[in-house]
């Protein structure tokens, strides 16, 4: 039995940072970041 | 994150999210805390021999069963789900080991079950600063994404947003 990483390609996508999706996650990490409610960056 | 009905790219959001704020050089983590169809190690391709529930009935701190899948990112499987998962799920120690975990860190990203079970435990609706809410632009129906909406509105849940998944 392998235990070696299979990862999907949905989540090669998502780690990659050349992803075309990825401007859309950094934006919304953003408006995340921005919300009073969830904790303040350093 | 939740959202109405297994398949509308939850867990797909929790890495695409962690994984940009790690490229924008913040310390992020996906903690898998759905018990009931834990699919953050099935997307990553990897084993689920230990994670959140391992943390939860151990003594080591919650980031002792994660790894980095990309610098500044930490990712913890769901682990192996024991039969009391909800009596697991309740304990103060979830909270506790989370927000330790979230010290440092700038953004802990939980990958929760459904709407209806995060209403449900109370330790994922309230426990933390809020919930966002993953609809798929194709597979959820507007009034699914309503009613999922009022829930939590109607739960007093602190909802930061929704996400509408799967639009390209």
């Amino acid at each position: 039995m392998s235990l070696g990483s299979a990862r999907s390609a949905e989540a090669g996508i998502l780690l990659d940072p050349g992803s075309p999706l990825r401007i859309y996650y950094e934006e919304l990490a953003d408006n995340l970041l921005a919300l009073e409610d969830v904790k303040p960056s350093s | 994150m939740t959202s109405p009905e297994p398949g509308a790219g939850c867990t797909s959001v929790c890495l695409g999210l962690a994984a940009a704020l790690a490229g924008m050089g913040r310390a992020s983590s996906v903690v898998d805390c759905n018990l009931q169809n834990p699919h953050v190690h099935k997307m990553l391709g990897e084993p689920n021999f230990v994670g959140l529930t391992s943390c939860l009935v151990g003594e080591k701190p919650l980031e002792n069963y994660g790894h980095e899948v990309v610098p500044r990112m930490l990712v913890v499987p769901a682990g192996p789900v024991p039969p009391s998962s909800g009596a697991v799920m309740r304990s103060g120690k979830f909270v506790e080991s989370v927000r330790t975990l979230g010290e440092g860190r700038d953004l802990v990203v939980l990958d929760g079950p459904t709407v209806e079970e995060v209403i449900l435990r109370s330790s994922l609706s309230y426990g933390f600063d809020g919930v966002l809410l993953v609809v798929h632009a194709s597979r959820t129906s507007k009034q699914v994404a309503r009613d999922a909406t009022d829930d939590l509105l109607d739960a007093e849940v602190n909802l930061l947003g929704v996400v509408l998944n799967g639009c390209l």
